[in-house]
């Protein structure tokens, strides 16, 4: 026949005693009784046990990887990430010490819990054998059994003064919708963790606006760049003011020119085109059209004002600053110079 | 080619600083520094990476201004660095400089509450530029949004430059080739800005030659501050 | 306590059930006994389905006032959410901070809110540890304003961050750029012990109420009873369950004192790593632990008062319960003036510039009537009213203590962040707090949110640990020695 339990219920801790030394008499073994109530009283008190419970052990287990934890946020975190903070160095062991005591307490205690819950086999997925007036003060005694033997159990719990006795088979349901619940949240909980692990890892990338991304300045190259009012002050030092005379110009000797035309080749003929005219092939997509180098309006300007616009740009065009040095605009404005013929 | 070490240093000399404020102009056209309105100033949100510090002395009619250009001290052990929780600013032990990075900050301000000089500001709003303002803007800089701390750092952009340029050409840096906006702007010359490890530059041999007018802000601190100021006046204030 | 409901079984053969010992048969005894259970809740023993009963009324059916309350509350937190989007699209500078002030009402906040959450666990496990049998009734209620005061607390970093957006960045998470934050910072070790301090309190909450959910999984029917027994996890009440349960309590208990008294003083160091004057004394940690659990016991004494009004649970909560609190917040207050006078002495008696500038603005300056007030609410209040067991145990005259106790912290931590920050050593950087309105909106939407949630709490979960109560009474009794009855507490 099958094994079955059996649940006796009693009001009284004297009774109780009182069921399980009747049940130690019949001869049922201590492993198959289990007592329940609704406040924790001691199995000695019953005559039952003492229960060596494996919690402690674990909490200790649990601060051994808290104190892990511990070590890669100060001293790993410092090592992988070596930057210098206010005279201090770089493994500071004061701040890690602080760190070190509180993650050891929360591995520790999370270990605990996770250990009650799991030493205890909570959640409980099975039905036990329960009344509700356990919450209400009573004790019950459980016995797990075969059936033939459930008659002499009863009859030991009556002797006793039970309140009631409740049967229940051992293969019994699983409540279908806890299991729902607590299966539910952790698979929740981990395709969480994988999902954000993936945005972590730039596998997964949403392109959000980022704040300095854009920047209202204007970069170098960057046209348009308007042409300086009429009046306002120059920029920059003696050698941009049109009509002082510029410092370091370099004379127009044959190598100049030579410099000079290749310079102009590499930089100024597209827009401008090989003769200066204004009609490269870039420059044909502008409007206004790059300036004729030729013309008079352009070869009357101070060698000072050629200076400003090939440094600064002009309108569209763009600064050379980064392109040429001083010394090479002087070389190109030598050439722009032969150009007029 | 790795770079080396340079002890970037300023010297302030109190007896030529006339109070002009053409430093805190400078710094604020090269580093993109917001203009704040009057309303934002009586609030304490006055943004000046320099400041002119003007303390009165003396009582009427003897009374003097003495005036103190103070910016961020780029400290040695910098006492705003080891509490930002995000790295945000750390040090650079080859420049001796005191480094912001404007894009880590989260804004948590403790670097200011912990730094004695008070020179270190907070964008408590998107900085406002008008249209053509923009054009003015130094693309060297990032202009800060809202939430982020920022100082002055030695015009950095500036040392960046000059490096890159000198490893370009394959020679190191002579004094003279780095100069922050306010040195570049003062006009009776009270700032000098150089390389204290280097013996030939202008600022070991101010520090060299005026030993007695020299002294640091606040240096019982223990911070190490990399600004030396020189007392001015017949008073040595 | 409607005496004419308790329940009594037929008497059994054997044994009668520990709620049904008869009273001594001599007169005198008898009146004695009678005397102790009116005084005292662990003497006066009922069937524990009468205690649930006196538990589980009051959290069946709601007032309409009730109601109207969480419709208030609900505004309230509204009103925080809004405004604090409204900051965080329009920048920090909402606020009324600026420089150097740039710290102010909402560090406060956070300073206060986990302050208050310090007297919880200290009810729960520090007077469980020393075995002070009167915190049995009063320990979940305690913790529960721990959990929500933290709750609130932690929010609090988040809305004084001038990129809120960016907040992720505080958390040391792998990634791709390989960026981390830094534990040089004070600002990081906060969040590692309130983490630490916030989950485990919330776990030690939850392993106490199993029991008692299991209760309401027993006593109720449909919807809520399938919400009850998802909680209680198919708790039993077996003897491995409760031995694993004991121990865990245990080692929650013994492990959450010292993160208690860590998670307040890494808090202080907030401030006292600071070169800044006012804050750079090496006396916070143990200052700011002590005014916390001097704050948090008001606040518990403030929430029980209120609780026992208002839910009607006069059974459970009695004078000695209330007079072992305010007896605890006298020596705290006490405790706090040793500790205040301490950080005070040494600056004054040093009379550094920059410390004689602040003493001056706080005795004599602009900020005197906060300074005094703070005084008086914190030291003179407390010492004057507390010696007196009427007082003590009148709970009107308690519960205006205890509120003027709350505003002399919140009035220390305001003298301590904004009000310290106005001075430093370069006079030319000085500066003023003003508040403005988004500060007070986001304070007051908080703690509405606080409230609401702690009301809501009380009624879902009960707010009395009932199983302790069961426990507490089954094991205590009364000893005749002579011709007096001796209160008999648990040996374990």
């Amino acid at each position: 026949m099958a094994d079955i339990h059996l649940l006796g219920l009693f009001n009284n801790l004297e009774a109780a005693a009182d069921a399980i030394d009747r049940l130690h008499k019949q001869g049922t073994g201590d492993e198959k009784i289990l007592v329940l109530s609704g406040s924790p009283y001691k199995p000695e008190m019953l005559g039952r046990p003492h229960y060596h419970g494996k919690v402690g052990l674990a909490s200790l287990g649990g601060a051994l990887l808290g104190m892990l934890l511990a070590a890669f946020l100060t001293v790993g975190i410092f090592l992988l990430y070596p930057l210098i903070q206010g005279g201090q160095p770089l493994i500071p062991i004061p701040p890690s010490l602080i760190v070190f005591f509180e993650v050891i307490m929360l591995g520790m205690m999370w270990a605990a819990f996770t250990s009650m819950l799991v030493l205890s086999g909570m959640p409980v997925f099975k039905a036990q054998p329960y009344d509700p007036r356990i919450t209400e003060g009573y004790i019950g005694v459980q016995v797990t059994l075969d059936e033939k033997l459930s008659g002499q159990v009863e009859q030991a719990f009556n002797d006793a003064g039970t309140m009631g006795v409740k049967r229940q088979a051992l293969a019994p349901a699983i409540d279908l919708n806890f299991r729902r619940f607590w299966g539910g949240g952790l698979a929740v909980l981990t395709i969480g963790a994988v999902i954000t692990l993936l945005f972590f890892y730039d596998v997964l990338k949403i392109n959000f606006p980022t704040n300095m991304n854009e920047q209202f300045s204007y970069g170098y190259e960057q046209g348009p760049r308007l042409a300086a009012p009429a009046e306002s002050v120059p920029v920059q030092g003696p050698d941009l003011i049109a009509g002082e005379p510029a410092s370091l110009p370099v004379p127009s000797s044959p190598n100049s020119l030579q410099r000079g035309k290749t310079l102009f080749g590499i930089n100024c003929v597209m827009c401008h085109g090989a003769g200066g005219t204004g009609n490269g092939a870039v420059g044909a997509f502008f409007n206004p059209k790059p300036f004729n180098l030729t013309s008079s309006a352009v070869q009357n300007l101070q060698d000072n004002e050629l200076f400003l616009v090939i440094t600064q740009g002009f309108g569209v065009m763009p600064p050379a600053a980064e392109n040429l040095s001083p010394e090479e605009r002087w070389d190109v404005i030598n050439y722009v110079r032969t150009l007029k013929k | 080619m790795a770079l080396p070490v340079h002890k970037w240093t300023m010297i302030i000399d109190l007896d030529r600083c006339t109070g002009c404020g053409a430093c805190v102009v400078a710094c604020h056209a090269e580093n993109n520094v917001p203009v704040q309105t009057e309303r934002e100033i009586t609030r304490l949100r006055a943004m000046h990476w320099i400041r002119i510090e003007r303390y009165w002395q003396g009582a009427y009619p003897d009374v003097q201004a003495r005036f103190l250009p103070v910016q961020c001290q780029q400290c040695g052990d910098a006492p705003c660095e080891s509490v930002c929780p995000v790295y945000a600013t750390n040090h650079s032990p080859t420049e001796n400089l005191n480094l912001q990075t404007y894009n880590r900050c989260v804004g948590t301000r403790y670097c200011q509450n912990n730094d004695p000089y008070k020179v270190r500001f907070f964008n408590f709003f998107d900085p406002d530029f008008e249209d053509s303002l923009t054009n003015q803007l130094n693309p060297d800089v990032t202009v800060r949004t809202a939430g982020i701390m920022e100082k002055c750092t030695f015009c950095v952009q500036r040392i960046r430059r000059a490096e890159e340029d000198a490893l370009s050409r394959g020679v190191s840096l002579k004094d003279g080739d780095v100069i922050p906006a306010c040195v570049q702007t003062c006009p009776p010359g009270a700032l000098v800005f150089g390389n204290l490890n280097d013996p030939n530059s202008q600022v070991a041999a101010a520090l060299r030659e005026q030993e007695q007018r020299s002294f640091r802000l606040l240096e019982s601190l223990g911070t190490d501050p990399a600004i030396y100021y020189l007392k001015g006046g017949s008073s040595h204030a | 306590m409607p005496e004419e409901n308790i329940s009594r079984p037929s008497p059994t053969e054997r044994g009668l059930p520990y709620w049904e010992q008869p009273l001594p048969e001599d007169k005198e005894l008898a009146k004695q006994e009678t005397e102790a259970r009116k005084d005292n809740l662990l003497l006066d023993v009922r069937a524990p389905a009468d205690v649930n009963r006196y538990m589980m009324d009051p959290m069946r059916r709601q007032s309409r006032r009730f109601w109207v309350l969480c419709v208030i509350l609900a505004g309230g937190v509204l009103m925080w959410w809004g405004t604090w989007l409204y900051q965080a699209i329009n920048g920090i500078g909402v606020e009324g901070i600026g420089r150097p002030v740039m710290w102010a009402v909402y560090i406060v906040n956070f300073v206060y809110l986990i302050g208050i959450g310090h007297a919880g666990t200290f009810i729960s496990a520090a007077l469980r540890v020393l075995k002070f049998e009167w915190r049995r009734p009063i320990s979940r209620a305690a913790e529960t304003v721990t959990l929500f005061a933290l709750s609130m607390a932690a929010v609090y970093p988040l809305i004084h961050l001038g990129r809120v957006w960016k907040f992720y960045w505080l958390l040391p998470y792998p990634n791709q750029r390989q960026l981390w934050p830094s534990y040089h910072s004070p600002l990081l070790w906060d969040p590692t012990a309130i983490l630490t301090y916030f989950s485990c309190s919330i776990l030690f909450a939850y392993i106490s109420l199993i029991p008692d959910i299991a209760m309401m999984r027993d006593h109720t029917t449909g919807r809520w009873q399938a919400f009850y027994r998802i909680f209680a996890l198919g708790w039993r009440g077996t003897e491995k369950e409760w031995a694993h349960h004991e121990t865990t309590q245990n080692v929650f208990s013994y492990g959450i004192i010292p993160v208690m008294f860590s998670v307040h003083t890494i808090v202080s160091w907030d401030f006292s790593m600071a070169l800044q004057a006012g804050w750079h004394s090496t006396i916070f940690g143990p200052y700011f632990v002590v005014g916390a659990l001097f704050s948090g016991t008001g606040a518990v004494i403030i929430a029980l008062i209120v609780l026992r009004q208002t839910m009607n649970l006069k059974f459970f909560l009695r004078p000695e319960h209330f007079n072992g609190m305010a007896m605890f917040m006298l020596v705290l207050s006490l405790t706090w003036d040793y500790f205040y006078f301490n950080d005070y002495m040494a600056p004054w008696f040093a009379g550094a510039p920059v410390d004689r500038t602040l003493n001056i603005l706080l005795q004599s300056g602009a900020y005197a009537p906060f300074w005094y007030t703070m005084l008086i609410c914190n030291a003179l209040i407390p010492a004057l009213t507390l010696w007196s067991k009427k007082i003590r145990t009148n709970l009107t005259a308690l519960f205006i203590v205890a509120v003027l106790v709350q505003v002399g912290m919140y009035l220390e931590r305001i003298i301590i962040v904004p009000f310290s920050l106005a001075r430093n050593e370069l006079p030319f950087s000085w500066g003023v707090y003003t508040l403005q309105a988004p500060e007070t909106m986001i304070t007051i939407g908080t703690f509405c949110f606080l409230i609401l949630a702690y009301i809501i709490f009380t009624r879902i979960f009960p707010i009395i640990p009932l199983w302790e109560v069961y426990e507490g009474q089954a094991l205590h009794g009364l000893r005749k020695v002579g011709h007096y009855l001796l209160h008999l507490k648990s040996a374990e």
